[in-house]
C-alpha cells in the first residue's frame, strides 16, 4: 500500500511539473512577441511602445527563453505567482483569499451531491419499474442542463420571483452567518446538479451489480435483514466506483465554478479568472491556471488513494 | 441494413425517437438557416425592442436591440452546430490517430501517445479552454482547436482499448500475413472493426462541446458579438430576466433540449451498434480484406 502511495505521488508530482512547463510554453510558443499578443490579440491593433515594454519588463521577457523559464518555476515553487498587471498586487495574496471561497461552493456542492445522489441511485436500483424510469429521466436532463442555465433559472425562480434567497454576493461568514449561508446556498446548488445525477447514476449501476453478487445471497439466506444486507453489504461494495467519480467530478466542478461564481456575484478565484481573462491580465489567468491545475492533479491522487483504502480487494492485489 | 433496422426498433423507447427528431431538426435549421429565418439575426431596430412571445412578425419577441429573437434561435443552432461538429472531428481525428498508434504498435510510442492524454486531462477543461482564449483571444476557430484537444484524449483512451483487444485478432494477422502495409492494417481492417465505440463517443462529444462552447459564450469569452449564439443570448437575457423571461428561456431550452438529445443519441448508439445482440452478422470486413 505504502509503495502505491509513494509510485502515484511521485507520477502526480511529475505531471505537475509537466503542467507548469505547458502553461509557461502556452504563452512563449505563440510565434510573434508575446508582449504584444497579450496586448493586443491575435490579430488585434498596434500596443503603444511603452505598454509593449512594461509588459515586457514585467514578465522578464527581455531574457532568454532559459533564465525566465527557471525564475518561473522557482517563482511557483516558492509560492510566488507573480503580480497583476492591472493594478501590480501579487497573485498569491488573491489566491490566498479567495481560492477558500471557492472550494467552499464545491465543498457544500459534493456534500449535497452525496446526501441525494446516493439515496436517488439506490431507489432507483432497488425499485425499478417507473421509479426507475422517471429518476434516470430527471438525472440525465441534469447532467445535460448547463450549469449556467440552472444558475439563471435559479436566480429567476427563487430571487427575482419568489424573494427568499438574494440573487447573489457575499457576506463573510464571522460577520454574517446568516446572510452567508443563504448566499451559498443557490450557487452551491446550481452547481450540485451535474454532480447528483452522475453520483446518481453511478450508485444505481453498481448497486445493480452488487446486488447479484453471491455474497448479498449469502447474506441474505443466513438470514439477515433486508435493510442490513443493503447497508453493510450491497452498498458498502458500490461505494468505491461512487467515489472514483466524485472525485473526477471535483475537477469538472472546480470548472463549472467559473460560471456560477460569475451568475452570484461570488467573489471567489473562478469569478477572478473570468474578469482576469476579459481584461487579459496574463499573470493572474497564469496563476490561478497553476493553482487550479494543481489542486486537480491533487484530487486524483487522493482518489487513487482512497480507492485502494475504502477496497480491501485493491489493497492486498 | 434491415438486421440494423430492426435492432433500431428493438432497442428502442419513445425518448429515443424524440431524441432523434430534435437532432435531425436542429442540424436541419442550422443548413438552412437563411431559409427558415424570417429576419436578419442581427439586424437592430431599436424602435421595436423587447417585444414579447407572440407580437405579430416575431413569433418569440424581439431583444434589447429590437433584433429577431427566433431568427438569432435559428442562426444560433448553426453556430452551435458548426462549433460542435468542427471540435468533435478534430477531436476524433486526431485522438483516434493517438490511440491507433499507441494500442497497435505498443511500447514507446504507447508511452508518448497516452502519457500525453494525461497530460491534457490533467487541467480541468474550461481552465485550459479560458488560459488559450486569454492567450489567443477568442472566436469560432479557436473554440474549435481548443475544445478539439480537450475532447482527444476521451477518443485515444477508446481506441487504445479496442485496438488493444483486436490487434491479435485473426483477421488482423490474416491481413497481415498477406503482406498488407501496417497504414492499410490500421484504416481498413482495424479501423472498420472498432467503429461502434467512436461513433457512440463522437455523439457524446457533441453534446459535450455544445456545452461547454456556450458556457464559454456566455461568460463572454466564446462566440464573439453579434454573432448569435445560445450561451451568448442566455447571457444577454439574463439582463432582462424580471420583465422579459422568454429571452433568456428560448434560447435556454434550445440548449438543453440539444444536448439532452445528442447524449440520449449517444446513448442509444450504444444498443444499436453492439455487435454482440447482432442478430446476423456475417464477418464481411474480415472477408474482403483477406481477399485484398
Amino acid at each position: 500500500m505504502l509503495r502505491f502511495i509513494v509510485k502515484r505521488c511521485l507520477l502526480g508530482m511529475l505531471l505537475a511539473f509537466i503542467v507548469l512547463t505547458l502553461i509557461f510554453l502556452s504563452l512563449h510558443l505563440v510565434p510573434g512577441d508575446p508582449a504584444e499578443i497579450i496586448l493586443t490579440g491575435e490579430g488585434g491593433g498596434a500596443a503603444s511602445p511603452e505598454a509593449l515594454a512594461k509588459v515586457r519588463a514585467q514578465l522578464g521577457l527581455d531574457q532568454s527563453l532559459w533564465n525566465q523559464y527557471v525564475n518561473y518555476l522557482s517563482g511557483v515553487l516558492s509560492g510566488d505567482l507573480g503580480s497583476s498587471f492591472r493594478d501590480n498586487s501579487p497573485v498569491t495574496q488573491a489566491v490566498a483569499e479567495r481560492l477558500p471561497r471557492t472550494l467552499e461552493l464545491v465543498a457544500v456542492a459534493v456534500l449535497l451531491a452525496l446526501v441525494v445522489g446516493i439515496p436517488l441511485g439506490s431507489l432507483a436500483a432497488k425499485r425499478g419499474g417507473v421509479i426507475d424510469a422517471t429518476i434516470n429521466l430527471v438525472t440525465s436532463t441534469g447532467i445535460s442542463v448547463p450549469v449556467y442555465v440552472i444558475g439563471t433559472v435559479l436566480v429567476l425562480v427563487f430571487s427575482l420571483k419568489l424573494g427568499w434567497f438574494p440573487a447573489g454576493g457575499f457576506r463573510a461568514a464571522e460577520t454574517d452567518f446568516g446572510g452567508h449561508l443563504q448566499r451559498v446556498l443557490l450557487p452551491a446548488v446550481a452547481l450540485s446538479f451535474g454532480i447528483i445525477s452522475v453520483v446518481s447514476r453511478m450508485t444505481r449501476s453498481a448497486v445493480l451489480e452488487v446486488i447479484s453478487q453471491d455474497y448479498v445471497r449469502t447474506a441474505k439466506a443466513i438470514g439477515l435483514s433486508r435493510p442490513v444486507v443493503f447497508r453493510k453489504h450491497v452498498l458498502r461494495g458500490s461505494l468505491n466506483p461512487v467515489v472514483t467519480v466524485v472525485g473526477l467530478q471535483v475537477g469538472t466542478l472546480l470548472g463549472s465554478t467559473v460560471l456560477v461564481e460569475r451568475i452570484f456575484n461570488w467573489p471567489g478565484l473562478s469569478g477572478l479568472l473570468v474578469e482576469a481573462v476579459l481584461q487579459r491580465d496574463y499573470p493572474v489567468v497564469q496563476g490561478i491556471v497553476i493553482v487550479i491545475s494543481v489542486i486537480f492533479i491533487l484530487i486524483n491522487i487522493i482518489v487513487d488513494i482512497s480507492y485502494g483504502l475504502l477496497d480491501p480487494r485493491v489493497r492486498t492485489s | 441494413m434491415k438486421a440494423f433496422l430492426k435492432r433500431i426498433h428493438a432497442h428502442s423507447t419513445p425518448l429515443r425517437y424524440a431524441a432523434v427528431a430534435v437532432v435531425f431538426i436542429v442540424i436541419a435549421v442550422a443548413i438552412l438557416a437563411p431559409l427558415v429565418a424570417p429576419h436578419d439575426p442581427i439586424a437592430q431596430n431599436v424602435a421595436n425592442k423587447l417585444r414579447p412571445v407572440g407580437t405579430p412578425g416575431h413569433l418569440l419577441g424581439t431583444d434589447q436591440f429590437g433584433r429577431d429573437s427566433l431568427s438569432r434561435l435559428i442562426y444560433g443552432a448553426r453556430i452551435e452546430i458548426v462549433v460542435a461538429v468542427g471540435a468533435t472531428v478534430f477531436a476524433c481525428i486526431f485522438g483516434t490517430f493517438l490511440g491507433l498508434m499507441g494500442g497497435y504498435f505498443g511500447r514507446l510510442v504507447e508511452t508518448v501517445t497516452m502519457r500525453l492524454t494525461d497530460v491534457i486531462l490533467a487541467f480541468p477543461p474550461i481552465i485550459l479552454a479560458l488560459l488559450i482564449v486569454t492567450i489567443y483571444g477568442s472566436g469560432v476557430m479557436t473554440l474549435i482547436v481548443v475544445m478539439g484537444l480537450l475532447f482527444a484524449p476521451n477518443f485515444a483512451r477508446i481506441t487504445y482499448g479496442q485496438v488493444v483487444g483486436v490487434k491479435h485478432a485473426e483477421y488482423v494477422e490474416a491481413a497481415k500475413a498477406i503482406g498488407a502495409p501496417t497504414p492499410r492494417i490500421l484504416l481498413r481492417t482495424v479501423l472498420p472493426n472498432i467503429m461502434s465505440p467512436i461513433a457512440v463517443q463522437m455523439s457524446l462529444t457533441l453534446a459535450s462541446t455544445i456545452l461547454l462552447e456556450s458556457g464559454l459564450s456566455f461568460l463572454g469569452l466564446g462566440v464573439v458579438p453579434p454573432t448569435a449564439s445560445w450561451g451568448l443570448m442566455v447571457a444577454e437575457g439574463q439582463r432582462f430576466m424580471a420583465s422579459n423571461p422568454d429571452l433568456l428561456l428560448a434560447p435556454a431550452i434550445a440548449v438543453v433540449a440539444t444536448i439532452l438529445s445528442f447524449s440520449i443519441l449517444g446513448d442509444a448508439l450504444r444498443d444499436w451498434l453492439d455487435p454482440r445482440s447482432r442478430t446476423s452478422r456475417p464477418r464481411t470486413a474480415a472477408l474482403t480484406e483477406v481477399r485484398a
